[in-house]
């Protein structure tokens, strides 16, 4: 009997008992039904489903209805027309919020407040049904018009245009930082109390009769990651294909998607790690439910600023408080993928930032596996973490 | 066997094991004893390196205990442990796959343990769902599934009704039958005296009685004397302990004891209904090993 195939028997149980439990199966349905539906919403929110109406009296120039299609395309906003065939008759249409304002040819009439983006596309509507009949009055086609135009055509040049991947990013970001904080959170508690119950359960000696302790950590560890995985997959890929659908912005949103799906895989197996056999270690101090509640409380207290200063990041990707907060391994999980998302990262950083929680990681389970093994089988009163140090079994 | 040598484990001042040294033969059943808190846990503990000795050693078929030798051990310790969660063949299963019995191998053999204690209706209950007694019978199938060469099992008698007590008593001769070392703790003498071929007394952390019990007992400087005189037990000046018996008075005394001279003596106290002696019941070793 291999010791590797011991610690998978231990792997395989924990996850398979967890993953069979009806309640993380509609937890994690209902958050991964939630998430999708944020698509349609975000879709609806940015595309602004309802269209404009303008109501146009008898008195329009011809022509103006076209134009105001036209016009209307070029600035990509959706607007309807209504025909009225008095101007009392639009009015009322007005007052009724059948139309958002009525045209007359010489005014637009709005019931309590101007559309700005409406004001310019009648307008320019106006300007070319005008374009249309000096060009008639010249004998010229409305092409050779424009050519003489030309000139006073202005080329835009803008310094810094905003950029259109800065709000999926920002949105890529939330949703990363608040995955991995809660995951993170929630799987590495799973460790604590599988750890504590096999000790109030008493089947902690009956176990480690027949394996290492080191093979029972690693087992458990393992197993209630691949789960935490499985979630993170699930919800992540979840979001990416919501904010796909959604089509935010003119961009590839799958593209960028990816890019912050794999940094939250990466970052969630790290971060998992690290604070898992912390919890480990911390769960075999305790034999009892209500002692373990206060043990559990440290490790939040380590990962709120780390949170925190995710959520900061947002606002402020490149402060040094924020660049220096992703290179502190227990805070890096959840400021370096927010800085990831934001797209603000020199390569240098985040290998730095993987090789210093890697580092730091490997220190963290060799003294946690020490407690975990010196406190595992003292069964009763809370095992203080010095008295767990120091046991010798 | 197993060969516990020397063993000796110090927790700051406790001394919880002082030199302890005794065997575990195959095919036979060693009873365990000792008063409360004279080692007997830390001894068993230490047999699966769930304790580290501070010195000794601990064999098995004169090689050191290793890992892999644990996965052919079965223990079953004091504090009964399963997961109530899980469902029943499910434990079974798991326990004999952790010990490295292949998917097929640990199935059947889970189910010719559920049989055999009579759990095979409750297979798919989970563990909690149990009575006691059931939970008591699936903890032992845990510690035999996995067919173990060398059983150690820490109280194993306490808190079973008489008819679980045959049904173990039972089973753990028929494990010894197909050659298993078998050891186990309990403070119920009449029954490891019935059990065991083996007994080995520890006290203090020191073994102070330890061998075959027919042996043990016939080497005993001890003997039991059971006078009746005029239907009253009576006790001669030799005696060194008297233990109560149902039917009166049993006393321990030297066995250079002169018969003659005490038959005498009890005839001149009056009519002799009974006058017996013989070999020391284990529960005289012990008392005589432990007195202090």
């Amino acid at each position: 009997m291999s010791p590797l195939r011991q610690t998978w028997e231990i792997t395989r149980r924990e996850f398979l008992q967890r993953a069979k439990s009806r309640g993380f199966q509609v937890m994690l349905l209902v958050t991964a039904g939630l998430i999708l539906a944020l698509g349609p919403v975000l879709s609806a929110i940015s595309t602004d489903a309802e269209p404009i109406r303008a109501g146009l009296t008898a008195a329009v120039p011809d022509g103006s209805d076209e134009a105001i299609q036209q016009q209307s395309a070029a600035v990509d906003v959706s607007i309807e027309t209504v025909a009225y065939p008095t101007l009392d008759a639009a009015t009322e249409g007005l007052r009724s919020g059948a139309v958002d304002a009525v045209y007359t040819g010489s005014t637009i009439v709005w019931l309590d407040q101007e559309s700005a983006v409406l004001q310019s596309v009648i307008a320019g509507a106006a300007v070319s049904v005008r374009f249309g009949e000096v060009a008639q009055q010249l004998g010229i086609s409305e092409t050779e018009l424009a050519a003489a135009f030309k000139m006073a055509e202005l080329e835009p040049r803008v310094l810094s245009p905003p950029d259109p991947e800065a709000e999926p990013r920002r949105i890529g970001a939330l949703i990363a930082v608040t995955l991995l904080y809660m995951s993170i959170l929630i799987f590495g508690q799973f460790v604590a109390l599988g750890v504590m119950e096999e000790k109030q359960n008493r089947v902690v000696e009956v176990v480690l009769s027949r394996v290492e302790p080191a093979q029972l950590l690693i087992g458990k560890v393992v197993g209630i990651g691949a789960l935490g995985l499985v979630q993170v997959v699930a919800l992540g890929g979840s979001a990416w294909f919501a904010l796909s659908l959604a089509d935010v912005a003119d961009i590839s949103v799958s593209r960028l998607g990816g890019e912050i799906f794999f940094s939250v895989i990466l970052w969630f197996l790290l971060g998992y790690t690290m604070y898992a056999v912390i919890y480990a270690a911390l769960g075999a101090t305790v034999s009892r439910q209500e002692d373990l509640q206060s043990t559990l409380i440290l490790p939040v207290i380590v990962m709120v600023p780390g949170f925190l200063l995710g959520q900061f990041a947002q606002e402020q990707p490149d402060s040094i408080v924020v660049v220096v907060a992703s290179l502190v391994p227990l805070w890096s999980p959840m400021v370096m993928p927010t800085r990831v998302a934001l797209g603000s990262v020199p390569l240098w950083q985040l290998i730095l930032a993987v090789v210093l929680v890697v580092v730091f990681s490997y220190l963290v389970i060799r003294a946690a596996a020490r407690v975990y093994r010196g406190a595992l089988l003292r069964l009763g009163a809370k095992v203080r973490l010095r008295d767990a140090w120091h046991m010798t079994t | 066997m197993l060969a516990v040598q020397n063993v000796s484990k110090r927790y700051g001042d406790v001394v919880a094991l002082d030199g302890a040294t005794f065997e575990v033969e195959r095919a036979r059943i060693l009873g365990f004893l000792g008063p409360n808190g004279a080692g007997k846990t830390t001894a068993m503990r230490c047999i699966f390196g769930l304790t580290e000795p501070d010195s000794g050693s601990i064999e098995w078929d004169a090689r050191p205990v290793r890992s892999r030798d644990r996965v052919r051990f079965g223990y079953m310790p004091e504090e009964r442990g399963l997961y109530p969660k899980m469902r029943v063949r499910e434990q079974l299963t798991y326990f004999a796959r952790l010990s490295g019995a292949n998917g097929c191998d640990a199935e059947s053999a889970a189910d010719l343990w559920l049989g055999r204690f009579g759990l095979a209706g409750r297979s798919r209950a989970k563990v909690e769902e149990l009575s006691h007694g059931n939970q008591q019978r699936l903890q032992l199938a845990v510690t035999l599934v996995h067919d173990p060469v060398l059983l150690v099992l820490d109280e194993p008698f306490a808190g079973l009704d008489p008819l679980g007590i045959d049904a173990l008593s039972l089973v753990l001769r028929e494990v010894a039958d197909r050659g298993v070392a078998v050891v186990f703790s309990s403070h119920q003498l009449d029954l490891v005296e019935d059990l065991c071929q083996d007994v080995a007394v520890i006290d203090r952390g020191k073994i102070v009685l330890a061998g075959d019990l027919g042996e043990l007992r016939s080497r005993a400087r001890s003997r039991r004397l059971d006078i009746m005189v005029d239907g009253t037990p009576w006790a001669p000046t030799e005696t060194r302990a008297v233990s109560a018996a149902a039917d009166g008075g049993r006393c321990v005394v030297d066995r250079d004891v002169d018969l003659t001279r005490l038959l005498a003596e009890a005839q001149n106290a009056g009519r002799v209904d009974r006058f017996s002696f013989g070999l020391p019941s284990l529960s005289d070793l012990f008392r005589e090993a432990v007195t202090r």
